[in-house]
Order: structure tokens, then sequence, then C-alpha cells
């Protein structure tokens, strides 16, 4: 049974596939039923089945303060990422030599922060800024071409490419963008398996959805920043996915005031670290 | 206004803005589906010519002009049509039948609105919406808001004035001549003593040039213990 | 603690990753009140949490927020009485005892819930742009009396592109508050008790209706993000972004306002019904104009008639000849003394 109001939907928390309660996590998005061992994931009104793995610890010894942090892992699809590029530079190669051979006066005005802005927001339609309007100097600022090519040959020489972004509750949400920069730019070898839930583990706040949204702005901040900064490219580029997301639990071991990625080989600072896994008290 | 239930035909009362009902006779959650054209609302006011007549002095009081007299107070409640300036931002804009001196509100006022039902005007004259504006393209509302409409005389003419119900928002564009502050009575009385002790002192100087200068240094001194204590008594405010 | 903010007119409210604002499910932050699917119980639920247990059936409970507007209210926790106390008060204060209760008569006094949007979310995006930065350079150059020195502004602007996420929240009124003294307020939602609104309350208590709808809003709250994202001090040429768990729904926040007649204006103050506080309030003003002239129309006035007493008269007409040609129209000489004795000592409120 559920409530709706005109305020929030309240539903009795039970696995989807035994029916048992499942435990209160507080603001994570993923409960894992102890009857059945299935995990669930928020998914809007509603609460779906979701994979959640856990990273394998490099060769050696297993430290013993091991610290679990939830990332998404989004694969990018390459030969569709290629495609896409190659057809949104031809256009707009297309539409300079159209606004050349016009001989437009150029624009001396300081542009109107407003006016410039290219909106793309859930909801609402905004046709991207670039190539339809009038720009000072050279009508539209390209990536140097020999860049752009030996750039996305370079990512597809990989076979793989995968964004990471950090789900783990954090004070301040810049860090999701740095971290998850940090650690896909790291490339780690992604050796997975069922995750047990057992050890302490960060909550995952973010869900799969949002995942995707957020990967595509990690994975454009690790364009060089030729290429990341042409607004005419990267507002037209609609990245797809190989594949649904994945959950993966990475370990982490702390070192002072610092945690030490044992996948990724980087540190981050233990402040930026939100909630554990772990029935909270006031329910 | 009343919405029938879709699953058991009762009648439910709704209110302005609402948008999902709890039927009160089957407990069905239920959407309200909007209607098309622009909603019809009455911004309900007890009437009270007094509180109108206050409005008006205190705005004139404010402009620093006459004081009104032989006030007479109309009341009605008058359509506007709620639009949205360039800016997005709402405006409401007087329909035909409005009074003369009524202009467009930047906004209108904020209050407890209810669809449109004559009854809620009780004995109080509405004035009828023209259908033309009714179907004027971009009106997003046609608010029935509460209008007095004051007769009085000031600066030797008679005029006129509005003032909204609920905000008590004045619009007076022809407003009386401004009229010089009058004296206050201690103000006259502290100026009579300064000037018989400022006299008296000047009896110590004996010549033209020392006579002003007493005065200008009793005078000096009188102001700066003046403005000290005005200070003081604002710190402690 | 509630608090409305007074703040310049069009700036929305707090943004930016301020802990408090970050949605942690920190002790004291703001809760909403939900009913127990299990046993109807009602419960308060922090913002953020998806899971909760019910402290009355112990049953464990799935939270969501489903698309769509919601809209919340906070009820008012202070009589009228009080409001009543804390206007006149705080006029008191204002005007340093001068205006007291006695010196006004209340005319209207009345609660009202008053709407704000509010947006929040994660905001993730990119923005570019050009970083200005201005230096002032000195440089010497020949005079006509040797070398002299000429500051002179610089101005150097660097491309920048930054990509962002940060947790937003967003408030604007949803009516005009203009009348009821809150121009430019903004509701700060934390360490709130929230509970669902029915719109049935409204038979019993005074709601403003909001006059702008959720489209302008979140239009405006948009604008507003894009260049709180942005470097201070730079120009931003493009941008694109996406507001993640994106929540906006109407708050009524409860204000008393009270109008009181001092002499024949009257002044309106607003409470916050929530704890007390006044929020805005206009006050009697003193009027200060005159007061140099109390003490220099004596003084020479003294001056004229210890030299010589017909002085004064000379001197009065005077300076009504010298008024009468500047206003360029006569002016009876009884409304001109009256004019003149208002200018010069017509003190008081």
């Amino acid at each position: 049974m559920s409530m709706k109001t005109d305020g929030l939907t309240v539903q009795r928390l039970q696995c989807q596939h035994c029916g048992a309660e499942l435990p209160v996590m507080g603001r994570s998005i993923v409960f894992r039923c102890a009857a059945c061992r299935r995990l669930w994931a928020a998914s809007g009104e509603h609460l779906g089945p979701v994979r959640v793995d856990r990273a394998v610890i490099p060769s050696g010894p297993a430290p013993g303060d091991i610290l679990h942090l939830p990332f998404w892992v989004a694969e990018i699809d390459l030969p569709r990422l290629e495609s896409d590029v190659s057809k949104i530079m031809n256009s707009l190669r297309h539409t300079q030599v159209r606004l050349a051979e016009a001989a437009l006066v150029p624009d001396d005005r300081e542009p109107d922060p407003l006016t410039e802005l290219g909106l793309n927001l859930i909801g609402i339609e905004t046709p991207p800024s670039g190539a339809q309007r009038i720009v000072p100097g050279a009508a539209i600022a390209l990536p140097p071409s020999a860049e752009l090519d030996f750039f996305l040959r370079t990512i597809a020489d990989q076979g793989i490419f995968r964004v990471f972004v950090p789900a783990f509750d954090s004070p301040g949400e810049q860090v999701r963008l740095s971290v998850g920069r940090l650690m896909t730019h790291r490339r780690p070898e992604l050796r997975t398996a069922p995750s047990d839930g057992a050890g302490r583990t960060a909550v995952p706040v973010i869900q799969a959805a949002e995942a995707l949204i957020l990967a595509r702005y990690i994975f454009f901040s690790t364009f060089p920043a030729s290429i990341g900064s042409c607004a005419a490219l990267i507002d037209r580029l609609e990245v797809q996915y190989a594949a649904e997301p994945l959950l993966v639990e990475f370990p982490f071991v702390p070192h002072g005031g610092e945690v030490e990625s044992l996948v990724g080989g980087f540190h981050i600072p233990a402040r930026t670290i939100g909630a554990l896994a772990e029935e909270t008290a006031s329910s | 206004m009343r919405v029938s239930c879709s699953l058991c035909g009762g009648e439910n009362e709704i209110l302005p803005g609402q948008k999902m009902l709890f039927c009160s006779f089957c407990g069905s959650a239920l959407a309200i589906e909007e209607r098309a054209g622009p909603e019809h609302l009455i911004l309900p006011h007890q009437r009270n010519d007094r509180l109108a007549a206050d409005a008006l002095r205190s705005h004139l009081s404010i402009a620093g002009t006459a004081a009104p007299r032989d006030i007479r107070v109309e009341f009605s409640y008058v359509p506007f049509l709620l639009v949205e300036n360039e800016k997005g931002d709402p405006v409401a804009c007087p329909c035909r039948g409005a009074p003369r001196e009524t202009g467009p509100i930047p906004a209108p006022p904020a209050g407890d609105y209810r669809f449109f039902d004559g009854s809620l005007a009780g004995d109080e004259k509405i004035v009828p919406l023209d259908p033309a504006d009714a179907e004027a393209p971009g009106v997003l509302r046609v608010l029935h808001l509460p209008l007095y409409r004051l007769l009085y005389r000031a600066g030797g003419k008679k005029r006129r004035a509005l003032v909204m119900g609920e905000s008590l928002y004045v619009y007076a564009d022809d407003l009386p001549p401004r009229r010089a502050p009058a004296p206050s009575a201690p103000g006259l009385v502290a100026a009579l003593a300064l000037t018989a002790a400022f006299l008296l002192v000047g009896r110590l100087g004996h010549s033209f040039a020392a006579r002003g200068l007493v005065i200008a240094v009793a005078a000096a001194a009188a102001w700066a213990v003046f403005a000290l204590r005005s200070r003081m008594v604002r710190a402690d405010g | 603690m509630a608090e409305l903010l007074q703040q310049e007119p069009g700036t929305p409210a707090v943004a930016a990753d301020d802990p408090h604002q970050s949605g942690e499910a920190v002790s004291g932050a703001e809760t909403y009140g939900m009913t127990c699917a299990a046993c109807g119980a009602s419960l308060r639920i922090h913002e953020g949490e998806r899971s909760v247990r019910c402290q009355y059936c112990n049953a464990a409970l799935y939270v969501a927020a489903p698309a769509g507007v919601r809209t919340w209210i906070l009820r008012a926790s202070v009589s009228e009485g009080a409001a009543r106390l804390a206007a006149l008060h705080h006029l008191a204060e204002k005007t340093g005892g001068a205006v007291k209760a006695r010196h006004t008569s209340i005319l209207d006094l009345r609660l009202i819930y008053v709407p704000f949007w509010r947006m929040s979310g994660r905001l993730a995006g990119r923005i570019s742009g050009d970083e200005v930065i201005r230096r002032v350079v000195e440089t010497t150059v020949p005079g006509p009396d040797g070398t002299r020195v000429v500051k002179r502004t610089e101005e150097e602007r660097s491309p920048f592109t930054k990509y962002v996420c940060k947790r937003i929240d967003w408030s604007t009124p949803a009516c005009a508050l203009r009348y009821l003294g809150l121009q430019g307020i903004a509701l700060r939602t934390r360490m709130l008790a929230w509970d669902v609104f029915d719109h049935g309350m409204r038979e019993t208590i005074h709601t403003a209706l909001p006059m702008k709808t959720a489209e302008r809003a979140r239009e405006d709250g948009y604008r507003y993000l894009a260049t709180l994202a942005a470097p201070s001090g730079s120009i931003v040429r493009s941008s694109r972004f996406d507001l993640l768990g994106e929540d906006l729904s109407i708050y009524y926040f409860p204000v008393y306002i009270l109008r009181y007649r001092h002499g024949d204006r009257i002044y309106s103050t607003t409470i916050d019904a929530s704890d007390g506080h006044v929020i805005r309030a206009d006050v009697p003003e003193r009027r200060e104009r005159g007061s140099r002239a109390l003490f220099i129309v004596p003084a020479v006035t003294a001056f004229l008639a210890g030299t010589w007493l017909p002085l004064v008269p000379i001197a009065a007409a005077a300076l009504y000849i010298y008024d009468v040609v500047r206003a360029g129209a006569p002016v009876m000489p009884h409304r001109w003394i009256v004019a003149r004795l208002g200018a010069w000592f017509g003190g008081g409120r």
C-alpha cells in the first residue's frame, strides 16, 4: 500500500521478490534484502532491481581497514562517439564556410551573458548557442582537426572507455566531478565480483539516470583544453553509452586525513566522504 | 467552484491553484484538469470606507500636500486582466468599464482569491466584464479586485483617487499642491527662548563685532550640545 | 530557526556549497511531515532521506518525491498578541522611545500565509567565457614640469572552461509581496518543520494565491543559477546545465501584517509568525530638517535686535521680497510667515 498526497509518496520498504522488510538506510538509494540477498535501488517512485559489484583488490595482502566507496561505471559507445563527432564537425565547418562567404560584419559588442546561455535543461528545450549567432572574429571556434582526430584515435585504441561517477554522499558536490575525473583518467582495470555488502561501505546516493548525466560532464572534463572549450561541439554532442551503468564498490584505505584508492592509486581527503552504510538510529 | 468526482459523481468544492483533490464522498485521489481559457477569480474584501479614507490621508501626508476634505467613498469590484509583461512579471490591466483613473497595477494585491461567484461580493457593486476583454490573447487570469473610488476636495479643487482594497495601494495622479510644514509649538518656544538667551548673552559684547562674536560662540556651543544629545538619544534607541 | 532574508531585489536565495544546504541529513535540517503507509501515524522525515522507520509501528518505509509540484506549509507558532507586542516593541526601539503603543492606533492585524517557489537539486554543467583581470599600472610620462606618474587600468582576459557540480537551493516569492513589505525577501528552509499543504486549510487560514507560474519560476531559477556558477568578474560566453533531482515546490510561510496609524499616516509592520521577529517595519521618522535653523535664526535675530531693533522687520521684509521673486508668484505675507516658520522650526514626527 502506498500513501499519496500532495506531498511525498510513502510505501512499505519491502523486497519486491520475497516480501521481507528491507533495512532502513537514510539517504542510501540501494537496499539489500537480508532474506534473499537481492538488491534494490530507488528508481523514481519505486524500487527496481540493481546489481552491485565490488572491485577485486589488486594482488598483495589485503590491508585490514578497507573502506568501499560506490561508483557508477558507464561505458562510452566509442564507434557512435566517433561517428557523432564527425557529423557535428562537418556541419560546423559547412556553417563556418557559409558565414565567411556572407562576409558578415563582426559584432564587437560585449555578449550579453543571458542571451549567450545555451541552457539545456530537463523539460526545457533551448537551441544551443554557437553556429546560429555571429561571433566577433572567426565565425565559429573549432578545435584543430589534427588534434581532434588524434584524441579520438587515442580513445578508440583503448577499446573500452569507462567513465567513473562517484555515487557516495559528500558535503561538497564538486568532488563528484573532481574525483570522477581522477578515476576516469587512471583507467583502472575493472575486475569485479558481486558485492556481499560486508565491511565498511559508503552509501550510494546517486541514481543511475543521474549518474549518466554526470558521466557526460566528467567525460568532457577529461578532454584537452582546445577540444573541451569548444562549446559548439560539446553542446551538440550527446554521449551514448554501450550498456547500462554498473554500480561498483571500489576499495580505499584510510591514511590519516586521506583515503587512498587501491585500484586508482590516488588520494582524496577523508572529509569528502559522507555517510557510511548502517541502519540509521533516527528511524 | 464545485466539480464532480469522475468516479462517484459527488460534488466537491475546489479553490484556485488546487491541482488535486480527495473526493469527500468516495475518498479517491483526483487530478483536477485545467480548463481552457483564463480563470475568473475574485478577491473577497470586507469593505471599510474609513480605512480607505485614512489610506488617502496618509498618502497625501507623505506627499506633503494639503489634507483632503469632504471625502466621499464609492466601492465596487472591478475586473482586471492578468498578463505577463516583457520581463515575464505579472501585471494587472483594468478592463473596459473600470474607473477612468485606473491604470495598470505592477502586481495584483496578494490575497486569498476565490473562483468568481457574485455572491462573494455581498451587496457591493460588480463592474461587468466585457466579453471581448475575457477573450483577449495572452490573458492568464481575470481578477475582480476590490476598488475604492474617493472623491474629495483639496487645494481648492475637487479631486479623485483610487484605493485598492486589501493592499491599500493609492492611485492618485491629480495631487493637491504641496504645502509647507506647520511650525511645531515646541520648536517655536525653543526659538523664542534661544532668541532671548542670545540677546542677554549679546549684552556682554560692548561693540558691534564683539556682540556678533559672543552670539556666534554661544550659538555654536548650544548647537554642539544639542547635536551631541541627539546622537546619544539615537544611540540609546 | 526560521529566516526570511532581506536582500537586494532580484537576488534570489542562498545557493552554493554551504554544508548546511548540501542536503546532508544533519540534525536540525528541515523536516517534512508524512503519513506512515502501515499505521497512518504522522511522521517527520529529513530532506534527502529515502527510507525511515515509523516510530509508532516500527514499519520500514520508502519515501520518494514524485514528479510534479509539491506544496508545503509552515504552521504559525506565534500568537496575535505576541506579534502585536513584538511590533510595538520594535517601534519603540526604532524611535528611541518617542513613539509607543499609546501614540498609535492599530487598524488591522492579520495572519497570512505567503507562497514562495523553491527549487533545489544538483546542478551539473559547463561554463565557458573569459576571466577578466584588471590591473592598475603606473607609468612615468614627461610633463611640462618634468616627469609625472600616470595610472592606467589594464584589462587582461583569459578564456576559461569549467565544469561544475553543486547543490543548489533557490527561492523566490510566488506573488507580489510589495504591500506586505516583503519585496526582495528570500526563504531559507533549513531547520523548519514543513507539513503537507491541504487546500482544505484555506477555509480557516488566509493564504496569498501564487501568481507566478511554475514555468516562470523554473526559468527564473535557471537564469540565476547559470550566473551563480560563473567565476566572479568573468564574462560568460556559453554554458549548459542539467539539474538533477529537480524539486520545484511551493512553500507557504506565515507572517503577520500589522497596520497602525500615527498622526495622519498609516504604517505597516511585518512579523515572522514562526519565531516572532520583525522582518520589516515602516516607522515614523523624526524630521531632522531645521535643527541648524533653530540656532542660526535666533542668533541672527538677537544680533540684529541687539544692534538696532528695526533691523529685524527690515531683514524680514528683505527675505520676503527675495522669496517672492524666487517663487515668481505673489504670496500672502501671513502664509509666507507660516511657511518660513514651518521650514525653520517644523520638526517632530
